[in-house]
């Protein structure tokens, strides 16, 4: 596993393309996460701020996954440019013609991605500790809501192997991403609300790979809103977190066959 | 070592094309093997299912005395089709993940781009190479650790003819310090120039393999021409160590296969009352040679 991460970690490291995405990732979800949790960003008026805002650790964790939950597409796009880039320049069949096998391949991706979700959810740990800082926020109650950067990891972990499971099978970069895109943003949005407000089956969002992570994280005030209405049987948080392990499992082993089983 | 590489019915077909048709050889070591063949002829197929790039319908292969496939391969250099390298690092780095995946030595990465001639480019990007330039990379990062064997497929495209020429010495030299090389080519003259060994595909079928000169032996051709052409047909006919004849404008082209020389052959007609008006030595091609084979 050292092996197969030092040697990703040399084509990572000089690819330009991977420090301007996730800088350009970094600086977007800091900003924001900062404009909301001083005040500086707000929606609403007469005292009413649809954003929230957060002077204590339980707030700040609350707030920095779920808004930087709303990013993970930026990185997720450069899991698909990684691997299609393979495809595109036979760097795939070179890696396995000094020597790996196919499953040493596979796992040094699946090893990547699952750093990258490691170093989302470690970037999010010290933003909030950050915030924390500049806000006044009591660290006796760090541990408060602690728990929600768990989730970031399941979630950055869902929605990167999603993104690695559609780049072995399109193999070409822009339409993978359009495909990401169509189905993150459209498709599973689709169906969520009418699952919610159709059906009024929200616990139906399991079915949903990427869903069953949001529902981890949810936007505080869409909560509260849910709360007025009436709405079938709602899973427990823990429900959706295991289902969305169930998830990457199943990532893991189709990419796996289709990696193991297809000619390169 | 009975021998680098033995495949065993190795079958291959991509949709309604068979590229390989039950497919077996042994390549020796020590050899330069060649696989030659037209374009199309499963050349590349056959190479890329050897190295684990493309699944075998059936059939099976087995490298340096059944060493699993993944641990032969990093005993052996390869270069299949296109150079394939991360076009935004540099010649160096590019060898670093060579080697690495090798799990050779950083310090033979100066060693070989000095073979190539590219030490002076080592930290130039891929994406600034031109098709030369990559083709020797190429075969630097596939002579990393000194390599048992080499896997070359169509080693000298897009080289000048000085580099075809010193990629051609380069493969001599290897050899004769004892690497076995395993080349596929549709260049003839590559193949007779460099190679001991030859496997000639047609597509997908394996029509002959073994040493160069049992498998592409020139034959020689003696060109006869004499007055009475029907009569010289004839006695050419009851001639021992004949091969093919063939009249081709008033001319006979015969085939000799067992130390016929056009003395004797003067000699015999002569004895025979038959004055040849014309008679001449023809070596026959290596190209029409193949032709004859996968035409």
């Amino acid at each position: 596993m050292k092996q197969l991460m030092a040697i990703e970690w040399l084509k990572i490291k000089k690819y330009r393309t991977f420090w301007t995405i996730m800088l350009l990732f970094g600086a977007c979800v800091l900003l924001w996460n900062l404009g909301v949790t001083t005040g500086v960003l707000r929606l609403g008026g007469d005292g009413i701020n649809l954003l929230g805002s957060s002077n204590s650790f339980g707030g700040i964790w609350d707030t920095v996954t779920y808004y930087t939950s709303n990013f993970v597409l930026v990185p997720a796009i450069f899991i698909i440019i990684g691997i299609t880039n393979e495809y595109q320049f036979r760097t795939n069949r070179q890696n396995v013609i000094d020597g790996w096998t196919r499953l040493q391949f596979f796992h040094a991706k699946w090893y990547m991605m699952k750093s990258l979700a490691l170093t989302v959810t470690l970037f999010v740990a010290v933003m909030g500790l950050v915030i924390g800082l500049i806000t006044g926020a009591s660290f006796a109650y760090i541990g408060d809501n602690i728990e929600k950067l768990v989730y970031m990891l399941i979630l950055c972990a869902n929605y990167f192997g999603f993104a690695l499971m559609i780049s072995v099978f399109v193999k070409r970069s822009g339409l993978a991403i359009g495909i990401l895109m169509l189905y993150c943003m459209i498709i599973e949005m689709m169906l969520h609300f009418f699952f919610l407000f159709k059906l009024k089956l929200p616990f139906l969002d399991l079915l949903l790979p990427l869903q069953s992570s949001d529902e981890l994280l949810p936007s505080s005030t869409f909560n509260a809103l849910l709360k007025t209405g009436k709405f079938g049987y709602q899973p427990p948080t823990l429900t959706y977190a295991i289902v969305s392990c169930i998830w990457i499992c199943i990532y893991y082993l189709i990419a796996r066959r289709r990696l193991m089983r297809s000619d390169w | 070592m009975q021998s680098i590489l033995s495949l065993q019915g190795i079958s291959k077909a991509y949709g309604p094309i068979q590229a390989l048709k039950n497919v077996s050889f042994d390549v020796p070591p020590g050899s330069v093997f060649g696989i030659l063949g037209p374009n199309g002829s499963g050349k590349t197929t056959l190479l890329g299912t050897v190295l684990d790039v493309l699944k075998a319908d059936s059939g099976n292969y087995n490298w340096l005395d059944n060493t699993p496939s993944e641990k032969a391969r990093q005993q052996i250099g390869s270069l299949l089709e296109t150079p394939n390298f991360y076009h935004y690092m540099s010649a160096f780095d590019n060898l670093e993940i060579s080697a690495s995946i090798k799990q050779r030595g950083m310090d033979d990465r100066l060693r070989v781009l000095q073979l190539v001639n590219l030490l002076e480019r080592k930290d130039s990007k891929f994406q600034t190479f031109s098709l030369g330039m990559k083709q020797r990379l190429a075969i630097a990062a596939a002579l990393l650790g000194n390599p048992k064997v080499l896997v070359l497929d169509e080693p000298t495209n897009g080289l000048d003819p000085a580099g075809i020429a010193e990629i051609r010495e380069l493969i001599r030299q290897l050899n004769a310090g004892g690497m076995t090389i395993i080349m596929a080519s549709h260049l003839l003259d590559e193949v007779e120039k460099v190679c001991t060994h030859v496997a000639i595909l047609k597509k997908g079928d394996l029509l002959l393999s073994g040493p160069v000169d049992e498998v592409l032996h020139n034959e020689d051709q003696i060109e006869v021409r004499a007055a009475d052409m029907n009569l010289l047909l004839q006695t050419v006919k009851e001639l021992p160590g004949i091969g093919n004849i063939m009249q081709q404008n008033n001319t006979l082209q015969i085939s000799i296969t067992d130390g016929l020389t056009t003395t004797k052959l003067n000699e015999y007609l002569f004895s025979k009352g038959i004055v040849a008006s014309h008679l001449s030595l023809k070596k026959k091609s290596l190209e029409s040679r193949f032709m004859e084979l996968t035409s």
